[in-house]
């Protein structure tokens, strides 16, 4: 798929996404980022959805009760079955007879870590997809029984899982240790035969969930689904996905925390994996800004290896040199319903929308120059 | 009357002992193809223009010149408003902050008269940069140039 385009769906009139290998969605709460992100799960893995409804003997009779149990409850209002329009690389599709159709591909090829994924860890517990009500979201309820299969059964004996010998490079369990762990360890408590999650340090002093940082808290479980989704040894992707949707990935996080997190999202696009983000954060589309630069001035991999403060071994080198030359794109989506191409992301474009990407710097810039004038009239005051 | 105030900014021009009228050219015509830099659909409020860092470079040859001088009618008078035309990249913030210093200094000690019509403008030093800027917004370079009381650059001035 190369685009997804949308008409009158929840907040969006219109609205087109040219996927890149990285793509970005910025723009204001509630302008339909995450709805349009859970329209291209939909699209993607319709049959896998349902079957996956079904495997918890989920049933449904209509559109409405479908979109219900996948959008979560309220939210059917949102498709509006005689004026929403969906197209894939600009071909309509219907997505009543779409969905009806019964030989959907089953096998998962997107993998989608929610927003709400603090909620899939209670207590350092993981929960499996029943736990979940019917009108919770279908991709919070997913992502929930992944993670619980990984630490129930795929880790059932492992007792630590960060740091894991194996899992993720070296120098990006260095950076997670450094910005996120500190001295702590991930570890596993069985208590009552359950597998439950827990920050271990020093002397095996035994952190529950609920005294994590709220970093830690929303970093656990967006580490588990880089786990899932970057299996050991030489296997690059897991499964058939191919697609990654990662929300809000900064959440909770110190900026230094946020660049860990950037360059694990590189990772996943060296793997080969095609992602998806929506952000809120200056520091994401800063590293996004300046891989353009990097691929519009002949930057180097030892320029990004720089930014990252990254070693300059084989394998991180061809890490870089990959990152170089994949494609990177954002689009904002605008308050008016409108979707917007802001992918050059030049903070002196004569459009305000592009040069403040998406209002994510525009109150920085309005800061400066109303400093810089209060500056400039007391020197002129006191001249 | 207070001292250059109701002149015009060719006056002010000519009464500057370090310029003097032969350095004035009408319109943007001194900026040359630096003119691009700026946006004006009301021409005639442009009170001409000055390229003071080739005016006063036998005078100060060592010392970090500004580049240009506009003249623009604001209200019942005109103003005069600094451009620097250079690139933006985080090295060369603290360059522009002491071509800046620089420009203050002259304007307090060598022109006085321009120096008062500057005084009528609330921000009248703009950073116009060539080609991509590589600042970003959040930068303390970003910062460090608001201190110093000037704007973040852009590439194309609008005079309104």
């Amino acid at each position: 798929m190369k685009s997804l385009s949308v008409r009158q769906f929840g907040p969006i009139k219109e609205g087109c996404v040219e996927f890149g290998d990285l793509t970005l969605l910025v723009g204001p709460q509630a302008t339909g980022k995450s709805l349009f992100l859970q329209l291209l799960k939909l699209v993607i893995d319709a049959g896998g959805i349902k079957a996956e409804l079904k495997r918890f003997n989920i049933r449904w009779n209509s559109l409405a009760d479908f979109l219900e149990l996948y959008f979560g409850e309220g939210m059917s209002a949102l498709y509006r079955e005689q004026e929403t329009e969906t197209a894939v690389d600009g071909e309509k599709i219907d997505l009543a007879s779409y969905l009806s159709k019964s030989r959907l591909p089953t096998e998962e090829r997107l993998f989608y870590i929610p927003a709400q994924r603090v909620m899939t860890i209670r207590d350092g517990l993981t929960r499996p997809f029943t736990d979940y009500r019917a009108g919770d979201p279908f991709v919070v309820r997913a992502f929930s029984e992944r993670l619980h299969q990984l630490v129930q059964t795929e880790f059932a004996r492992v007792d630590q899982l960060f740091p894991q010998e194996g899992k993720l490079r070296r120098e990006y369990r260095q950076f997670i240790e450094r910005h996120v762990f500190g001295s702590f360890q991930l570890a596993i408590d069985v208590e009552r035969f359950q597998r439950r999650m827990v920050l271990k340090g020093a002397g095996d002093r035994v952190l529950p969930f609920l005294v994590w940082s709220a970093g830690q808290r929303e970093f656990v479980p967006l580490l588990l689904g880089l786990y899932w989704l970057i299996p050991s040894g030489k296997v690059s992707q897991r499964g058939e996905v191919e697609w990654v949707v990662i929300e809000e990935p900064e959440m909770g996080l110190h900026p230094k925390a946020i660049s860990v997190v950037a360059l694990l999202v590189l990772e996943l696009l060296r793997r080969g994996y095609r992602v998806c983000l929506s952000t809120h954060s200056p520091h994401v589309l800063e590293v996004v800004w300046a891989l353009h630069m990097f691929q519009l001035y002949s930057g180097t991999e030892a320029d990004l290896r720089e930014l990252f403060e990254l070693p300059a071994n084989p394998a991180i080198r061809d890490f870089a040199e990959v990152c170089l030359k994949k494609s990177y794109k954002v689009y904002y989506f605008q308050q008016d319903g409108t979707v917007r191409d802001i992918s050059a992301l030049d903070p002196a474009a004569s459009d305000v929308r592009e040069a403040g990407w998406g209002g994510l710097t525009e109150f920085s810039a309005n800061i400066s120059n109303v400093v810089s004038r209060v500056v400039s009239r007391s020197v002129r005051q006191t001249a | 009357m207070k001292h250059g105030e109701s002149l015009t900014f060719k006056q002010a021009v000519a009464q500057t002992a370090d310029l003097g009228e032969w350095v004035w050219q009408p319109g943007l015509q001194a900026l040359g193809t630096d003119s691009q830099h700026i946006q004006c659909a009301e021409t005639q409020r442009l009170g001409g223009s000055v390229n003071l860092d080739e005016a006063l470079k036998s005078r100060y040859p060592a010392e970090p010149r500004w580049d240009y001088a506009l003249g623009w009618h604001r209200g019942s008078g005109e103003v005069a408003i600094w451009v620097e035309v250079h690139p933006a990249y985080t090295g060369e913030v603290e360059v522009v902050i002491r071509k800046l210093q620089w420009l203050r200094n002259w304007l307090a000690t060598s022109a006085p008269v321009l120096d008062s019509l500057t005084k009528h403008e609330e921000n009248p030093f703009f950073w116009l940069a060539t080609g991509s800027v590589s600042i970003t917004k959040n930068s303390p370079q970003a910062r460090r140039l608001a201190k110093s009381g000037l704007r973040y650059p852009v590439r194309v001035l609008r005079l309104e």
